[in-house]
């Protein structure tokens, strides 16, 4: 469990970027309370724990060339297990154009175990990926192309962490 | 409409870079800017360039909020056309929706949820279930995190 000021070092970071300034946590830390080393002790014990993976840099994928993106869902159920973690490690984790990858529990209606997002440049990019991907084994899938973001922002961790 | 970018070599390394991360330092542009081999002051210059060119989005910390016991969901609706404009309002209102997506496919409309607890995640999906008009909903919860990471670079 988290302390208090560590939600409310999350509950901060949730919903302001670092600041492109020499010393981006000075500011941060008035506001918290702390002082600058302090909290960099306590974004450093937060990294330590997971519950931070890292500060990086959000590109606009759109901006970079990306126009294309597709949710593909998979049945990997047929495979053996060595088969399976072989599929998503070879052919999604490690493609770099992958950015999401998830096991679901899958449902009526929608029978597909294994989810990622692909952010390609064409449709005809997507299709090539998932031919290439699902070649070797006969595993089901379904393209489901984004036509229109609706909603996409950044979640106050508030509601989380109370 | 500009939307493609020939960045030189240096700028496509920086944008790899950044993805991969940034230390968690008093100074974490320092590093970077010691890996190009040039001051603080002119990365910080390429970043504030790149921010202004749309390229780069932000700088922050990504989490993991599974490790505090966090559950999530995506779920997909099928919506009748007529009341897409509705139903997307009523999941915009929805404060643990994080993304929501028109996608080409019977099931139309998807989006992603969070919440403290897997009882909390159900009485936010009762709620928004009864709100919905939609036809049709399946609710696919997260069962293991293979990948969560964007790796980009332009041109």
């Amino acid at each position: 469990m988290l302390g208090k000021r560590e939600k409310d070092v999350l509950i901060y970071f949730s919903r302001q970027d670092a600041a492109l300034c020499s010393r981006p946590f000075k500011k941060a830390a008035v506001k918290l309370g702390l002082t600058e080393n302090r909290l960099l002790a306590v974004l450093r014990d937060l990294q330590a724990k997971g519950v931070i993976k890292n500060l990086r840099g959000v590109i606009d994928h759109r901006q970079a060339g990306y126009r294309t993106n597709a949710l593909i869902a998979w049945n990997t159920r047929g495979l053996r297990p060595a088969e399976k973690d072989d599929f998503i490690q070879a052919r999604l984790v490690s493609d770099e154009r992958i950015s999401h990858c998830y096991q679901r529990q899958s449902q009526p209606g929608f029978d597909y175990d294994v989810f990622a997002m692909l952010h390609a440049k064409s449709a005809a990019e997507v299709k090539r990926f998932v031919r290439e991907t699902t070649r070797q084994k006969k595993i089901a899938h379904e393209i489901l192309f984004t036509e229109q973001e609706l909603k996409k922002e950044k979640m106050s961790f508030k509601d989380l962490l109370e | 409409m500009k939307t493609r970018y020939c960045l030189d070599e240096n700028m496509n390394r920086l944008m790899l870079a950044l993805q991969a991360g940034l230390p968690i330092a008093a100074r974490p542009y320092q590093d970077l800017a010691a890996d190009f081999g040039v001051s603080e002051t002119e990365i910080l210059r390429r970043l504030v360039w790149l921010k202004k060119q749309g390229l780069l989005k932000r700088i922050n910390f990504s989490f993991d909020l599974s490790k505090l016991g966090v559950v999530s969901a995506l779920v997909g609706c099928r919506i009748a056309g007529p009341d897409m404009g509705r139903a997307a309002k009523i999941i915009a209102a929805c404060g643990q929706v994080t993304h929501n997506y028109a996608r080409r496919h019977r099931l139309n409309m998807w989006f992603t949820i969070s919440a403290a607890s897997p009882r909390r995640l159900k009485e936010i999906l009762t709620r928004l279930n009864s709100a919905l008009p939609a036809e049709e909903t399946v609710v696919l919860s997260t069962e293991k995190i293979y990948k969560l990471r964007f790796r980009f670079h332009a041109g």
